[in-house]
């Protein structure tokens, strides 16, 4: 069974300047334990999505299937929303109590969880995000980092076995947003939860499983970093960057100086320059 | 900027903060009632000997308790002073006017300066002791019945503590935008009076703005959490009275009884200034200095 | 010329209270007309409270702050916020999140308009702002600022600033939260500036590879001190340092450092992709060092 599925999904919203196609005939395939990453410019669909994996927005045309279950299967709907969590962008705006521990408990709370079971799965969520010293504290005077590390915690106490970061990064420091990747890409690995990874950075997403690229409204390349990142002028069109250590790399066989094909990563340049140098 | 989700929360971690935030709301209202019946000086001190032992237990300094009275300073003397001029009757002992001073109003005044105060400090210690938070979660325990009458209690009390949640952001996020409309020039204490209150027009869109877009992704974050899944939400924090609550409740009680007994058993006579226990104790005065 | 000049600053936030916390220790720096500035350290290292004492919208609490000739420390005469905010012009985090007005023309003028300039120099200066910032002022002035997408909104928010004409420009992570596009406009935008409008610049930015791109200078706060204050070419002959502060280097830096440690020298200065990518090429033409 597929974790997410998704077929021909079309959605339009109403705007002032009339109506605007904000999915146009997507598809998208993801097996439980991958992580994507979702690349596009502002105003590409990316978050439109987003929403739509968890039934926040139904497609108007075409069908999202979580686990085998369709988002348009109203009656089970929050089996959909506790199989797959969500971490949004501003983390001041997903947290709803002021005390830590609260804050978290609330998923499990709203479904029903055993009194006990809801201190187990707090306490469990908040040492997966490393915040456990924090759990009586409130949230105000924290990182944003932090504060967005105890989202994380939030989404995990519903046990989700999928969670989309949706720009969960975007308004970090360098430090925070290391933290958050970090701790999204060991849930992967070490809990094998799906992870569908939105961002605007490309070099976040150059150890992701698969990237996908979305420009306006549709998915118009997925594959593996290496293949993506060969496309140049897609990532053009797409108007997105690409990763610096590649385009450094780019730019030296622009000038000449032969090199491999796939160096994504700071560590990757430094060995290939050194080979070629000595 | 303070936090106000901790409003004026002074952490001690003494007993009465332990006390059940439930308990704490009762015995507040309690004491909030049964002051009223404190009529004689007697009464008002056992008020004020029972207040003290409770700040001292909570290990709160005198000053910071005191501090609460601040606030209502103006009211206490607003009503203080009207009471004062006004009330006619009892012997006269100074004229003027419309205004007169009897030895009635004085003694209202004193009564009603005193009952204020202590009523302000009673609830204040209240709030100094149980965060924000634990009063929503013992205002929504409490109101628990009212689910049978369909009121969605869980509902306010969400509501509630989201504005809890939020005042500071909110508060923070003013400041930001203040400070850049002064970059810009903007200046919002000087002009005359309709340019004042034009000058807030950039500070209050932009917070709307922000304020509208962080109710959006909320409710998205709301739903995400899988908010209104069950009816039969459970509460990971459960309220439990113990014996703590049972002491306080004891001692508050013999409070409330030497209160109602100054009130309606010890009774002096009518014609006289004094009420209740004071009278006996006047004229033990007087019989020893006589 | 100097136009800024601070002595000895120090900041401390809720003093004499359990939250107190020094924002800045002791700090000297002097900006010089021309400077294209750069800022950077941690979240919480003193940068933004720094960078509002250039504003006047923090009062220097210890040592000496003066601005062209505004001097911050004087009592009497008060010191001229309102000039001062006219030299200084301040770009805050997301500034979109300050626009507030019907159309875009109003929004740009609110600043000029404070400064009450004639209506003929404030259209004037409205133009020459969205120009600077790359948006046609026929197309957009009387469109609505919220109907515009993120990257075009703060470059409406930027262009406010720059209609007051200040000669020295503060902006605060300019780029934070924008798509690659939104960015690269961004930046070019701000390298252009130094040209069209004002003389002096200074960056806040996390991003190291961005700033080295265009400051000429780089001041490195650490925990409220200024750990370094150096032009650009000689700061990272401090990669150590900076690392352990936990601050990255630009990735050109970072590859020249592990060539040489592999025993491959390149020549010239090396911060931005361009310079090494140079570097590259010339080492290769050279057939070696060997």
């Amino acid at each position: 069974m597929k974790a997410i599925q998704i077929t021909n999904a079309t959605l339009e919203y109403k705007t002032q300047n009339g109506i605007v196609r904000a999915l146009d005939n997507v598809s998208l395939n993801v097996e439980e334990g991958e992580f994507i990453a979702l690349l596009g410019h502002n105003g590409s669909g990316k978050s439109t999505l987003a929403k739509i994996l968890n039934g926040l927005l139904i497609p108007r045309l075409g069908d999202v299937e979580i686990f085998g279950v369709n988002t348009k299967d109203t009656a089970k709907i929050f089996e959909i929303r506790s199989n797959i969590g969500m971490v949004f962008q501003n983390p001041d705006n997903q947290m709803i109590a002021s005390i830590v521990e609260d804050d978290i408990a609330f998923g499990p709370e709203n479904l029903g969880i055993p009194r006990e079971e809801i201190i187990e799965r707090v306490n469990w969520a908040l040492e997966k995000v490393g915040m456990s010293e924090h759990k009586k504290s409130t949230p105000f005077k924290m990182s944003g980092g932090q504060k967005q590390r105890i989202a994380i915690a939030g989404i995990l106490a519903i046990k989700p076995r999928i969670i989309v970061f949706d720009e969960s990064t975007a308004m970090l420091d360098p430090q925070g947003r290391n933290e958050v990747l970090k701790v999204a890409k060991q849930l992967n690995k070490e809990d094998n939860i799906t992870i569908i990874w939105i961002t605007h950075y490309m070099y976040e997403a150059v150890d992701s499983d698969r990237i996908a690229i979305m420009t306006d409204s549709r998915i118009v390349a997925i594959d593996t970093p290496k293949e993506i990142f060969k496309r140049t002028d897609l990532i053009e069109q797409a108007g997105l960057d690409l990763p610096l250590p590649l385009a450094i790399a780019n730019q030296l066989k622009a000038n000449g100086i032969e090199l491999q094909d796939n160096i994504l990563t700071e560590q990757q340049l430094k060995e290939e320059l050194c080979k070629i140098l000595k | 900027m303070r936090d106000m989700s901790f409003g004026q929360y002074y952490p001690t971690n003494s007993p009465i903060h332990k006390l059940d935030p439930r308990a704490k709301l009762i015995f507040s209202l309690l004491f909030m009632i049964f002051i009223f019946f404190a009529k004689s000086y007697t009464a008002f001190l056992y008020v004020i000997i029972f207040l003290t032992i409770v700040t001292i237990v909570a290990k709160i300094p005198l000053k910071i308790v005191l501090k609460s009275i601040k606030l209502v300073l103006f009211l206490l003397i607003f009503t203080g002073l009207i009471n004062l001029f006004l009330y006619k009757e009892g012997t006269v002992l100074a004229q003027w006017w419309i205004f007169t001073i009897t030895d009635r109003g004085i003694d209202l005044t004193v009564k009603l300066a005193l009952r204020l105060s202590l009523l302000i400090i009673g609830t204040s210690i209240l709030t100094l002791t149980t965060t924000p938070m634990e009063l929503t979660d013992a205002i929504e325990s409490l109101l628990k019945p009212l689910k049978y009458i369909k009121v969605p209690v869980h509902d306010i009390a969400i509501t509630m503590s989201i504005a809890l949640r939020f005042i500071p952001t909110l508060l923070e996020e003013t400041d930001k935008i203040i400070a850049a409309q002064k970059a810009r020039g903007a200046s919002f204490d000087t002009g005359k009076v309709h340019e004042r209150v034009l000058s807030i027009v950039p500070i209050l869109i932009p917070l709307f703005v922000s304020s509208f877009r962080r109710a959006d992704e909320l409710a998205d974050a709301l739903d995400a959490r899988c908010y209104n899944a069950t009816k039969n939400r459970t509460k990971m924090k459960k309220l439990t009275f113990t014996y703590r609550d049972l002491v306080a409740f004891i001692i508050l009680s013999i409070l409330i009884v030497l209160i109602m007994l100054d009130c309606y058993y010890v009774k002096a006579p009518a014609e006289s200034l004094f009420f209740g226990t004071d009278y006996y104790i006047v004229n033990l005065f007087k019989s020893w200095i006589g | 010329m100097q136009n800024i000049e601070i002595k000895n600053l120090t900041h401390t936030y809720s003093k004499k209270t359990p939250y107190e916390k020094v924002a800045i220790n002791n700090i000297y720096v002097t900006i010089n007309e021309g400077d294209f500035l750069g800022i950077i350290g941690h979240t919480g290292s003193g940068k933004s409270t720094f960078i509002q004492h250039l504003n006047g919208l923090i009062k220097p609490q210890e040592g000496e702050v003066r601005i062209f000739d505004i001097n911050l420390t004087q009592k009497k005469p008060k010191p001229d916020l309102r000039k001062l905010r006219q030299e200084v012009g301040m770009v805050f985090q997301y500034p979109e999140y300050q626009l507030f007005a019907d159309t875009v023309e109003k929004d740009i003028a609110f600043g000029p308009k404070n400064l009450k300039l004639s209506q003929d120099e404030i259209k004037n200066r409205v133009k020459k702002a969205m120009e600077a910032v790359g948006l046609d002022y026929d197309k957009y002035k009387d469109r609505s600022p919220f109907d515009l997408s993120g990257g075009q909104k703060r470059r409406v928010a930027i262009a406010g600033v720059l209609a007051i004409m200040p000669k020295v420009l503060i902006l605060d992570e300019p780029t934070a939260g924008l798509d690659p596009i939104g960015k690269r406009q961004i930046l070019n935008l701000i390298k252009g500036l130094k040209e069209t409008i004002t003389p002096t610049i200074v960056v806040i930015s996390h991003d190291i590879n961005e700033i080295t791109q265009y400051c000429t200078r780089l001041i490195v706060f650490n925990k409220a001190e200024i750990a370094f204050d150096l032009p650009i070419n000689e700061l990272f002959t401090h990669q150590k340092e900076l690392m352990q502060m936990g601050l990255d280097v630009p990735l050109a830096v970072k590859v020249n450092d592990y060539l040489k440690e592999n025993g491959i020298t390149l020549e010239g200065n090396i911060i931005t992709p361009q310079e090494l990518v140079n570097a590259i090429k010339n080492y290769k033409s050279l057939g070696g060092a060997l």
